[in-house]
């Protein structure tokens, strides 16, 4: 009945489209051609302005000598734009040729800019909402859209926490948090809510970016508004032109030797090794003597093995090829983009494959009504390990020791690796090399609407859109792998899995737009309804008992286990309305409001109302501003609103009953049992926000600089509050909580140079803040409670996510030392790590633990300049943070003292005895005491602020009369990607975290999967 | 303006009339608390999803570590390869210097009340419940109760007082109880262990694997032996005598693959190999870390897992010479190199094992060792109650009586089952040490040594004399283990509960 009447939803809503589609006719007037020309400053012909007649959106391009043609009714206007220049437009009244001037602006003000479900011109915003028009990115060789605008955005974070070809990047807005509801921005493509993976879209698909950022600009979208949203343009075809463009570009990475571990070479682990015996010997009665393998360490001498540098693919290409064809003439059009991209990873044997396709089409019916819509499909291919975090693949592999070799004497690699003491060691290379992991992703986004004018001032558009993502991982261990781990060495029996999973989702969204111009007033309002689901369901399977490793699939597996099929359904059903009103373009006001109703949330508290008001005021408008020097642009906005978050798990509004057997009798008895508490109150997490932006430019806007401060209020947060275990549950998710963000964000935009020579330069700057103010019914926090492996703590009076453990100071050097200090009743002895009592009971236990750094950057800032001279064009773009903390987390292993790794150089100056105390770092290998050195303590955390080259990209573009007519362009260019990273880190990657910027457990440097350096050449060819 | 009048109420219809159902959607692939517990199956459905429960609370790994483990029965094999936090957190608890954080401590203690909200569900709900017979309730609630009184009963004895949950929770304000005493725990495990007798028909041979009238009374009759009430023990066990339990005439054969649920069996948990997630592991567990293939037949490495529960040489010097018991219990792994890296190469007899030169011998628990198809996939059961338990605690119940000589039958009657002569001691305190340590062998592994310990006092003493053993033959225990206190006794409340319940924490943590 459910499903029937979802359907019944969709279908009433596009049958109501379709009767207005043709119910509503236009009437006819007459049609002239009408000829002119397009200048520009001291009345320098433009080519390429763009001529669009206002009415129809049909347009055109004027050639070289700034002349266009163009067919239009009489009545009906011209707008006359290029970039760089302020548009204009004209009425037209008779068939006299229209010439125009158009005025340069250094800014962009009069650009019109995608909002949420509409456009608005730069200047009259009301709302922070940053933009980023993508050919600004075009060069850099990189597969995911994320790569290319990090430290773009003013108040937008995007972090490439690990180099895994395809993945590896995560965003947040404005340092947005929450518990369990996460906290990544919202990604609508041309209006469409992405319900997945946002990454596999072809970024040269895009034409432009608009970040939404507080409650003006994304209350429309309500319940999924809090964590900022980010909307996505695709290209479409340009007014008056047929335009085919074929891109190609080819890179190499390398992954640069600084930041790699600097772990003990063969000589040194044997000594390390040997030392270790002897101390045993010492101290605690071992009479085995030191083993042959470490008895002379001088024979390793320039010799052993790099565990680092055998995971590496040592020049790794990256291809990347794109046609695309954009055409909008006669009433239709379309763009066509092609795209294969193909990157090889850095770890051997990883990879990445992308062919996809786009093809958006609109036809003009009359004046009056627009069709379109369009398809994207893309697929996918990748191979790609568990090479990322504690104990997973870099991690383990790179604690090999140096001694051995993964070759046998014939060359043949060996099955593992084992010396005395150490744990024995899957052969690395073989698992690269000899393991599949393979995921393939297909999916297809594609939307089709209608667009009808009537009565002259409203709008009504109808769309509906689809999203659909087939995803498949099919794994195969062999024997002579295991699944890649030092805990279960091969030979293993051999083990396999294929996974899938459908994702669909459908929306339909109809909108009604009043637009009027009465006198200086101008009113646009807005009516919607919208209605989405989503769904998912898969297929899990395993396998093993393989008879041997020959057929890598579960065929062969003789033992096969599974078949969940995890079926899962979301709904949201909303209504919004906005209104925005201007007087004079000068006083601004904007209000609006969203009505949404989720599946997710308990049966009483099912429906929220997410309203929003702002205001601007453009101060240099008025008479009194006129006067004021240099300063050409003043306007000040201001807003209030609030937006929810519905990002929890479907269904745990109900208490679930899950099968539980047991056995009767040698035979399954099939029983249930619940698992989980349900709240039939549950409901949305809410944010309120105030917004206030300061918006200036000076000298005709060549200089621009943009300031917003924000205060965000986030109560009710959705969160599985803890209940005590004796209830028989764990949690309950829940609506306790209340986390206070603040900050200031700065954007300066400047044109430098204005000459043949052209520099332009975008900075930006956040400053973010937070605080927690309530968690749960008893303000318990989270995390804190492990000693080992669980880094992070999230507390009532303190920022989100503070890293969390114990204060080290040095060793405890001697007898003396130990029986002045407080100590651990199980772990301390003479030579080994002191932590700091900091309760002052006089013993060191679990309840000496503090907050001992703060993963979250004080700011962050990106800097983009950008030159020209004559042919020649030169972008540098950088990105930076300050004052964030790291944990490098595999120091747990690298300074590990039972000799069973590979180990950082450095702790070789470990203490020995009183006489040999080494560094006062390090402690001794004393059995039973080297457990307390790897709990996380405050020794493992260091400074992680970076300033990074990200791209620099050097272009030439051809003369136009060396190629033939068919040619129009030629560019060329050669990039460098991650070009230079500064910081004081000694890891790899500054923007490395585990957990991408999850706010509660940010900064943790589990040995990512290395980012490389990317050298590449392009070619760009226009016909 | 008609026509946005039409587009209006067209919107505004589709809003109402789609609203409600559109929204409004349920789990397809599970069942959820709303509209479960209203039809006789499905009872029977959630009492199988409380008996699932014994898996991990009396079949899991806590049990043994924190028992077994920490009784002077077994130790481990220590592992300086590998000083994760999961292996730290048992060996803490062998040693003593457990804490509040650990994590096995607080599955346990989770794990029990896991159980006991499922019984909880059953118990709130079935006596409302329409179309069901009376008969079939009692049977259901015979059964849950049982095993509500087995959760709190492991509770009580490894935590003290613990929150006395008797109505299902179901939501924020039904989850926070304070800690009970210990004898109001007592109180609710003794009326349900006789509301269960009550209820339960006796044991019907072969036996199923469910609860009995006998598996209830044997409870009762534990409680009893551990609150010293003798003679009530005694009306128990002397009952449990009467219903036809007997003991299997080979001791090695009682934990044989094709004995499960026999007449000695009183109550134990099931498990199954297979891909049905049935299946046992504990073996895995308790044989040394190295390529198995010469103790399991099977090609795998239990380097993960292993070399727990291991006995220790006075436990394998503590069976008088001639005890069937001792090879059936106890095998030793013999190979080279040293702990985590040893190759095992044989299994060799217990006894008067000596390792030839250059080569180490590992002993391990054989008693659950039995044939299998998959690694780390086994058959066994393990044992809650069987009836040589009933004549060892009925021994000491009449021996506590001064009743002696009526105690010796029933001693004497496992005795000679394991091939040993009837003992015909009557001296009270030297026939209390003689069935204490019958109790040692023919239990050993069982997970009853720590609760005997505990019950006759012996505790502290023995577990000291034993921490001084250990720490004189292995280097790496730190003095401060084998601190053996009064406090020491019960374990620490997990810390998670202590913060987010309010609860005291027990003395000494």
């Amino acid at each position: 009945m459910k499903k029937r009447s979802s359907s019944r939803c969709a279908l009433y809503v596009f049958l109501s489209a379709l009767f207005y589609f043709f119910f509503i006719s236009g009437a006819l007037s007459q049609t002239i051609t009408i000829r002119g020309k397009v200048l520009g400053d001291n009345k320098i012909p433009l080519s390429d302005a763009t001529v669009i007649v206002r009415e129809t959106n049909v347009g055109t391009k004027t050639v070289q000598d700034g002349s266009y043609t163009i067919s239009v009714d009489i009545g009906h206007h011209l707008v006359f734009s290029s970039v760089g220049y302020q548009p204009m437009e004209q009425v037209v009244t008779n068939t006299a040729p229209l010439n125009v001037s158009l005025t340069s602006t250094a800014g962009s003000l009069d650009e019109v800019v995608v909002i949420s479900y509409g456009t608005q011109k730069r200047k009259m915003l009301t709302g922070a909402v940053a933009t980023l028009d993508a050919g600004l990115l075009k060069d850099q060789p990189v597969g995911q859209f994320a790569q290319k605008i990090q430290g773009r955005f003013a108040g937008v974070q995007i972090n490439q926490s690990s180099g895994t070809p395809g993945a590896g990047m995560s965003f947040r807005i404005r340092g947005s948090a929450s518990i369990n509801a996460g906290n990544g921005p919202l990604f609508v493509v041309d209006g469409f809510p992405i319900v997945g993976d946002v990454n596999i879209i072809n970024p040269n698909e895009i034409e432009s970016f608009s970040v939404l950022k507080d409650a003006a600009a994304t209350a429309l979208y309500g319940s999924r508004a809090s964590n900022g949203v980010v909307l996505i343009t695709t290209k479409k075809g340009k007014a008056g032109q047929t335009q085919v463009q074929l891109t190609a570009s080819y890179g190499i990475a390398q992954v640069p030797k600084k930041g790699r571990p600097e772990l003990m070479n063969a000589q040194e682990h044997a000594q390390y090794m040997k030392e270790i015996y002897e101390d045993r010997a010492r101290y605690e009665g071992y009479t085995g003597g030191v083993p042959e393998l470490y008895q002379n360490p001088e024979q390793y001498a320039g010799k052993g093995t790099d565990w680092y540098d055998i995971l590496l693919e040592k020049n790794a290409p990256i291809k990347d090829i794109n046609l695309s064809i954009t055409s909008n003439k006669d009433r239709f059009s379309s763009s066509l983009i092609a795209g294969y991209f193909d990157q090889k990873g850095s770890v051997l044997n990883t990879n990445f494959r992308r062919f996809s396709l786009r093809f958006n089409a609109e036809y003009k019916i009359n004046d009056y009504i627009r069709v379109g819509g369009n398809v994207a499909p893309a697929y996918s291919t990748g191979q790609n390990f568990n090479t990322d975090g504690n104990g997973q693949l870099i991690y383990t592999a790179i604690t090999t020791s140096p001694i051995l070799s993964p070759y046998n004497d014939d060359g043949s690699l060996k099955l593992n690796l084992s010396g005395p003491g150490l744990l024995t060691q899957p052969n690395w290379l073989r698992v690269l090399k000899e393991r599949t992991y393979v995921g393939k992703t297909l999916r297809l986004l594609s939307n089709a609407y209608a667009e009808i004018n009537f009565l002259k001032d409203f709008r009504f558009k109808t769309a509906v859109a689809t999203d659909l993502t087939d995803l498949r991982t099919r794994t195969f261990n062999p024997s002579t792998t295991g699944v890649g781990s030092v805990f279960a060495p091969p030979p293993q029996i051999a083990t396999g899995s294929y996974n899938t999973s459908f994702i669909t989702s459908w929306l339909t969204e109809n909108t009604l737009t009043y637009t009027k111009k009465i006198g200086e007033h101008s009113i646009e309002a807005l009516l919607g309804y919208t209605a989405q689901k989503a769904s998912s369901e898969g297929n899990s399977a395993s396998g093993t008992d393989y008879p041997d490793d020959l057929i890598p699939w579960l065929d062969a597996a003789a033992t096969r286990i599974g078949g969940a099929n995890n079926p899962q359904s979301y709904s949201l059903i909303s209504q919004l309305g906005r209104v925005m009103y201007n007087f004079k373009e000068r006083y601004l006001f904007t209000a609006s409001v969203r009505r949404d109703g989720s599946s997710r949330f308990g049966a009483d508290s099912r429906w929220a109302t997410f309203p929003e008001v702002s205001a601007g005021w453009i101060i240099s408008e008025e008479n009194f501003a006129h006067n004021i020097p240099v300063v050409s642009f003043l306007k000040l906005r201001g807003s209030y609103g609030s937006t929810g978050n519905f990002n929890i798990g479907n269904y745990t509004q109900y208490g679930n009953v899950a099968a539980s057997n047991y056995l009767f009798n040698n035979v399954i008895a099939n029983g249930r049992a619940a698992t989980t508490l349900g709240n039939a109150e549950l409901t949305w997490e809410t944010s309120s926000m105030i917004n206030i932006g300061l918006e200036v430019g000076l000298l005709k806007d060549r200089v621009f600089l943009t300031t917003e401060y924000y205060n965000k209020l986030t109560d009710d947060l959705l969160y599985q509050v803890d209940i005590p275990a004796a209830s028989g549950f764990r949690n309950i998710q829940s609506n306790i909580g209340k986390f206070k963000f603040w900050g200031v964000e700065l954007a300066l935009s400047t044109k430098n140079f204005v000459g043949a020579f052209k520099w332009n330069s975008d900075f930006n700057i956040s400053f973010n803040r937070n605080k927690v103010l309530k968690l749960g019914t008893n303000d318990v926090p989270i995390g804190g409670i492990a000693e080992q492996g669980s880094y992070w703590r999230t507390a009532v009076g303190s920022p989100i996510g503070q890293f969390w453990g114990y204060v080290q100071d040095g060793i405890y050097m001697d007898q003396d030392d130990f029986d002045k200090s407080p100590r651990h009743a199980t772990y301390s002895a003479v030579g080994t790590v002191k932590f700091r009592d900091l309760n002052g009971d006089g013993v060191i236990t679990s309840a000496d633990r503090q907050e001992i750094g703060n993963p979250t950057p004080k700011f962050v800032f990106g800097f983009a300049n950008n030159f020209s001279y004559k042919n020649f064009d030169l972008s540098i773009m950088m990105s930076g943070a300050y004052g964030g903390k790291i944990i490098n987390s595999q120091l747990e292993w690298l300074e590990t003292l039972e000799g069973i790794f590979n180990v950082n150089k450095y702790v070789k100056d470990r203490w020995r005895s009183p006489e040999n105390p080494g560094a006062g770092i390090i402690g001794r290998s004393l059995t039973g005491t080297t457990a307390f050195p790897r709990f996380v303590n405050s020794r493992w955390v260091v400074d992680g602020s970076y300033l990074t080259v990200k791209n620099i990209t050097l272009g030439y573009q051809f003369p136009q009369q060396w190629f033939r007519s068919y040619v129009s362009g030629v560019r060329v260019y050669a990039g460098i990607q991650q070009a230079l990273i500064l910081s004081n880190y000694e890891g790899a990657n500054p923007e490395v975290s585990m957990n991408g910027l999850n706010a509660l457990g940010e900064g943790v440097d589990g040995a990512a999967y290395p980012v490389p350096r990317t050298y590449t050449f392009g070619l760009n060819v226009n016909f | 303006m008609k026509k946005i009048h039409s587009i209006l109420i067209i919107l505004a219809l589709i809003s109402a009339s789609c609203n409600k159902d559109f929204i409004d959607l349920k789990p397809e692939g599970a069942l959820t608390t709303g509209n479960f517990f209203e039809t006789e199956d499905q009872f029977q459905q959630g009492l199988i999803g409380t008996y699932a429960m014994l898996r991990v609370t009396h079949g899991g790994l806590e049990s043994w570590v924190m028992s077994e483990m920490r009784s002077d029965n077994t130790h481990y094999d220590f592992n300086p390869t590998d000083r994760g936090p999961q292996f730290l957190d048992r060996e803490n608890i062998a040693t003593f210097t457990d804490n509040s954080s650990s994590g096995i401590i607080a599955n346990k203690y989770n794990l029990n009340f896991n159980g006991i909200q499922r019984a909880n569900s059953i118990l709130t709900r079935i006596e409302p419940a329409a179309n069901i017979s009376q008969a079939v309730k009692d049977n259901i609630i015979g059964q849950t109760k049982f095993l509500r009184a087995l959760f709190y009963f492991d509770l009580v004895r490894y935590f003290g007082g613990v929150p006395l949950h008797t109505t299902e929770v179901s939501g924020l304000s039904g989850a926070f109880l304070p800690r009970a005493t210990p004898e109001e725990v007592y109180q609710l495990i003794i009326a349900d262990a006789q509301d269960a007798i009550a209820k339960l028909a006796a044991p019907a041979f072969p036996q199923i694997g469910r609860a009995s009238k006998g598996s209830a009374a044997m409870l009762l009759a534990d409680v009893y032996m551990t609150q010293k009430k003798y003679a009530e023990a005694e009306i128990e066990l002397k009952k449990i005598t009467q219903m036809g339990y007997d003991l299997l005439p080979d001791y090695a054969s009682v934990y044989a693959l094709n004995n499960k649920n026999s007449r000695e069996s009183i109550f134990e948990v099931q498990f199954q190999q297979g891909t049905t997630g049935l299946n046992s592991n504990f073996i895995y567990n308790f044989i040394p870390i190295g390529q198995n293939q010469p103790i399991t037949g099977i090609n795998y490495n239990n380097r993960s897992i292993g070399g727990w529960n291991v006995p220790t040489q006075p436990m394998i010097d503590s069976y008088e010479t001639g005890d069937q018991r001792l090879e059936a219990s106890i095998a030793i792994a013999e190979g080279t190199g040293t702990t985590g890296n040893f190759t095992i190469e044989s299994v060799k007899s217990p006894a008067g094992y000596v390792a030839p030169p250059g080569k180490s011998g590992k002993p391990f628990i054989k008693k659950y060792l039995h044939p299998h198809t998959v690694a780390n996939n086994t058959d066994d059961n393990f044992p809650v109650y069987r009836y040589a338990d009933a004549l060892l605690l009925l021994a000491e119940a009449l021996n506590e009586q001064g009743k002696g000589s009526e105690a010796l039958p029933y001693l004497n009657e496992v005795r000679e089952r394991a091939g040993l002569l009837p003992s015909n001691e009557t001296n009270q305190d030297i026939l209390r040490t003689v069935i204490a340590h019958e109790r040692k062998v023919e239990l050993a592994f069982e997970n009853k040594r720590w609760f005997d310990l505990l019950r006759t006092g012996k505790a502290i003493e023995v577990l000291s004399a034993d921490g001084q053993y250990l720490k004189s033959i292995y280097p790496y225990l730190l003095p401060v283990t084998f601190d053996v206190t009064q406090n020491k006794l019960i374990y620490a409340i997990p810390l998670r509960e202590t913060l987010i319940g309010n609860l005291e924490q027990n003395p000494g943590y």
